[in-house]
Order: structure tokens, then sequence, then C-alpha cells
């Protein structure tokens, strides 16, 4: 059975009013996929991310959820198709992680925001799925960053959503944690069939796990496979050669 | 959970009380049993303390609460909004407005000849000013957040607005005379006890308008503690809801200091007080717990400010800095980490 597509682009190109940073190659997301988004700083990375989470209009072309256009969503129907996990998040207050994830509920719960007993059952799903029960009534702002990054990833889980976006999710991490919080991000899209879309600069560790990756280069974003970013030689001109190269067969980048 | 149900078990226990206490002690003494008769309707021994009661110290007491549930929820909304803990319901300028208008009034008036000088200086003529202050600086800010999308932005402005109204407050005073400077500072004072039952309905009238809006943000609030971002994701629409607060905030301290005059402290304070003790952030329970509080506060407040007994009463801007910062104080020292 083919795989359903969440995402696709048509003739997009992004930027903003009176400056557009790159067109973009049309592209298919489908459900479960594991996918990064790399490039070199500046490129535009987060540019895209904020127009295919529908933040910044597209200045050419469409993006379709589920074929139907993002611009058509309202704000509300977005939240339930499109989640999102900063790199880094600041909770000043006192707010538990029970609370933080029920907030991920709010864009199905009435106006005083009550929990359903669906509602209580997905957040109890969401704390298992990341393995962060023991921490459920812990306070937010006592967690440490890679506790907190699971948090708000298990608050974009209970989102319930069919894509989630994440913004250098391994930015503040360690090496272990990063493939620990990678290796579960992938883990997610198996098991809940959800599309997992995140900028990242670890494109050794991203060539390993991802099933595809969208590299955005000169102006122009385009996506591939693991392998053919790799065999179409795209990777060796990703950085300036004098520093750093790319090294085929051990499918990482080295010092010069 | 079992804090915040004694809390607000507590707490409308204690503000029921406060409330009569407030209202059987004043300058005049009466007898606790008459009062009781009173307030159900009874022919009180005395017709001049029926009177007291009814077109003093009843309108008072509702004053203080509205003061003080007002200026609580307005504090919280403005913390929230800006993340910031040190926000409060002036921090838009709506005070810095509506003290331009009454300085206007009673300073600048006086330079236009004695013609109006017995109309000038009438309750109702400094209500009208210091709303017509408020409500212009409430356009002035509403234009900016429409126009300026970063929300720190526009505390600055507000900051600034304050700073420009004090500054032609300050020329004002430079060039008026004394007995009309007295009369403005008496105004900055604050008071409760100037109202009459239609004031007092006119004013009510602004806060039940200003508290519903409040809570018709309260989801979105809790959105919002994760940030402007976050909040979006979760299908916030961000500028509207930006508009509705502020609308609502200035609706309640805009009329509460046309009325009662600005009284600082209560609305930075009590969500501070019913942060640490409730221990959360939801603003589902911060908000009702902000209304009671606030309400006792203020009665507190005004209890203090009449000196039971004497027939002095003590200006109740100064009463609630004066014990309330120190409450405050104590507790945030009690804590490491200040949260908002």
């Amino acid at each position: 059975m083919p795989k359903k597509t969440v995402l696709h682009t048509e003739n997009l190109s992004i930027g903003y009013k009176n400056k557009k940073i790159a067109s973009v190659n049309d592209f298919f997301l489908e459900e479960s996929d594991f996918v990064a988004v790399i490039g070199i700083n500046g490129a535009g990375k987060s540019t895209l991310l904020n127009t295919l989470t529908g933040n910044l209009p597209p200045i050419h072309g469409d993006i379709k959820i589920n074929k139907r256009s993002l611009q058509k969503f309202s704000l509300q129907e977005r939240a339930k198709e499109i989640s999102i996990v900063l790199s880094k998040t600041e909770i000043l207050t006192p707010l538990t992680v029970t609370e933080v994830i029920a907030l991920g509920r709010q864009p199905y719960t009435n106006w005083i925001g009550k929990l359903s007993s669906l509602d209580k059952e997905i957040i109890k799903k969401s704390l298992k799925q990341l393995d962060i029960e023991f921490l459920q009534n812990s306070y937010c702002n006592q967690l440490s960053d890679g506790q907190l990054q699971k948090v708000m990833l298990a608050r974009a889980v209970a989102q319930d959503t069919s894509l989630i976006f994440l913004d250098e999710p391994t930015a503040h991490l360690d090496l272990y944690h990063k493939i620990y919080v990678l290796k579960l991000l992938k883990d997610l899209t198996k098991k809940t069939k959800k599309t997992i879309v995140f900028a990242s600069h670890e494109i050794d560790l991203c060539l390993q796990l991802c099933d595809k990756i969208i590299l955005v280069k000169n102006n122009q974003v385009f996506l591939e496979t693991p392998e053919n970013l790799i065999k179409k030689n795209h990777l060796s001109e990703l950085f300036p050669e004098n520093i750093v190269k790319f090294d085929k067969n051990l499918k990482k980048f080295t010092i010069l | 959970m079992k804090v915040q149900a004694n809390y607000f078990i507590t707490g409308s226990i204690t503000l029921i009380l406060l409330f009569f206490i407030n209202i059987s002690l004043g300058s005049v003494h009466i007898p606790l049993k008459e009062i009781f008769k009173i307030l159900s309707f009874q022919e009180a021994s005395n017709a001049t303390w029926e009177y007291i009661i009814f077109s003093y110290r009843l309108p008072k007491a509702v004053t203080a609460i509205i003061v003080g549930s007002g200026l609580a929820v307005s504090g919280l909304l403005m913390q929230t909004l800006f993340r910031n803990p040190l926000a409060g319901p002036y921090v838009l300028g709506l005070s810095s407005g509506a003290s331009l208008g009454v300085a206007c009034l009673l300073m600048a008036g006086s330079w236009f000849g004695s013609v109006f000088q017995t109309e000038i200086t009438s309750s109702y003529s400094i209500i009208l000013a210091s709303s017509l202050g408020s409500f212009l600086v409430l356009l002035a800010v509403l234009a900016m957040a429409a126009k300026v999308k970063n929300t720190m932005a526009i505390l600055i402005i507000g900051l600034m607005f304050a700073s420009f109204t004090g500054a032609v407050v300050s020329i004002l005073s430079f060039f008026s005379s004394a007995e009309k400077l007295q009369q403005y500072i008496f105004w900055s004072f604050g008071s409760l006890g100037d109202l009459n039952w239609k004031e007092v309905s006119l004013l009510s009238l602004c806060w039940a308008i200003g508290l519903i809006l409040a809570l018709c943000t309260l989801k979105n609030l809790n959105a919002l503690l994760l940030g402007e971002s976050y909040a979006r994701s979760l299908g916030t629409k961000i500028t509207q809801n930006k508009f509705i607060i502020i609308l609502a905030t200035s609706l309640l301290a805009g009329s509460i200091t046309a009325f009662a005059g600005p009284i600082a402290f209560v609305g930075i304070a009590v969500p501070h007080l019913v942060k640490v003790v409730i221990k959360g952030s939801n603003h589902f329970i911060l908000y009702p717990a902000s209304i009671m509080t606030g309400s006792a506060l203020m009665l507190i407040c005004d209890t203090i400010a009449q000196l039971p007994g004497s027939e002095y009463t003590l200006p109740i801007n100064a009463i609630t800095a004066l014990f309330g910062a120190p409450i405050v104080i104590w507790l945030l020292t009690r804590k490491k980490k200040i949260t908002l």
C-alpha cells in the first residue's frame, strides 16, 4: 500500500516581500517520513520552515497539506495539522510538565480549555511515548535542557498533528543526547505515523538516520534521499572547500 | 489542587469577614447589632447611622472591592502579556493619561478665568477629565499596538507616554497656584470614599465589562506562557488577543483611575502574592484568585486608611504601598526564583 502524501509544494518560492531567498523544487512528504533540513548558516532554513508552517506567506506557488492549500487553513485548523518545537524554550512560570503538555490540546478544547477524557488519555499517552511519566508533576523551570526538550516534544505529540516541525532540536545537547533525541524522533515517526521535519546542523547524523533530506543551497531548495545526496555530489560543494571536505566513502565531513 | 481549594475557601470566608469589618469601622462608632439591622433593611435606632452606612460606608466598601479586583486582574493580564513580572495595570501609561487630564483641568483650567471655576473643581469634571486623559492614551496605545508587532515595543511606548505626560504635568505644576497644586496632589493620593451610588454603578458597569473581556482571554493567556510562537502554533490569534487584553486593562484601570484616582501597587503586588501562594500559572485559577485577593487587600487597606475611631482618613495610595510592599518583598525573598 502506498504511503499517504501529507505535504507537497507546487512551484514554491520563499522569501520576504522584497527579497526572494530561494525557489523550491516541488517535493512530497509522506506519512512517517523523518526529514532533515540542512544548509549553511543564513541559507534560508528558517525561512523555509517558517513558510512550511504557514507563519510566512510564500512569495509564489503553494503548499498543500493533505491536498488542501495551507493558506486556506484557519489558525485553529492549522494547529490541528502542524505543531512546532523551538530550539530553545523559555518557561518563566511555575508550570508542571502535565500542564505544558495539556496546552497541546488547546486546538481541541472549548473556550475555558476544559480537557475531555479523550484529551487526558492523549496526554498520558504522549508522556509514555517520550518516556517522561516520572516527570509529570515536576515543574518545567527545574528541568534540564534535554528533559525540557522532551516535554515540548510530548506537547507537540499531544497536539496530534500530521506534521511536527522542529527548529534545531539538538542545538543545546551533548553528542549522546543529540543521537538520543534524533533516534527518539525517528522512532516516533514509525510509531505514530507522524511526519517529522527538523532543521539541523548535524549533517553526519542526519545522513545516517533520515529518510529524506531537504537541502537549502545557492537559493535552491530540493529534496533527496541521503544516498542520492551523496551520489550526486551535493554535499561536497556545501561548504567552501578550503577548510572542510565531504568524504564520500566515510559519509562524513573531514577537516583539511 | 488541595492548596487551591483551601485558598478559595479561606479566601471567600476572609473576604466576607473583611467586608463586614470594613463597614463596621469608621470615624463614627456604630454598634455591630445596629449594622446587621441596617444591612437587613430593618429600622435602626438612629437614622444618622442608617445614612452613614448606606450613603457612605457601603458604597466605599463596594468601591474598594471593585478597585482591588479590577486592578489585580489588569495587573495579571499585563504581566502575562509582557512576560514581565514588573508589569502592572499602569504600564500602558493609563494613569499618566488620567493625571494629565486632571492636571490640565485643575491647573491649566484656572488660567482661563474664574468663570468656570466652580464648575471645574466639581467631582464630575475631575472624573470626566481623568477618563478623557486615559481614553486618549488608550487610543494612542491601541493605534501603536495595531502598527507595532513587537509586544515589548508596546511596553516601552507605554513607559515613554508616562514620561511625556509626567513632564507636561511638571510644567503645569510649576506655573500653578499652591491651592491648585494641593488639589491635584490630593487627587493623586487616591480616594475610595467620594463616590455616590450612581457613580459606583457606572464604575461597576465598566468593571464588569472589563472582567468579562479578561475572562475571554484566559485560555490564550495560558498558551502565551510558552511565548508567542508557541501560542500561535496552538491556534491563538496573537494580535486580536493582544487587542482584547489591552482593551480590558484600559477599561478596568482607566475607569478605576477616573473614579478613585491612581491607586498604586495593588495591580503589581496581588498577582505576585497569588502566584506565590498557589504555586501555579493556570490563568483559570489565577483569575478568580486575583479577584478575591485584590478585593480583600483593598478592604484591609481601606479599613486601615480611615483610622477607625478618628476623624482623619489617610491617603489610600500611601497605605497600599506601605503595607503591601513589605509583604511582597517578604514573599519573594522566601523563594529562590522570581516567577512571572
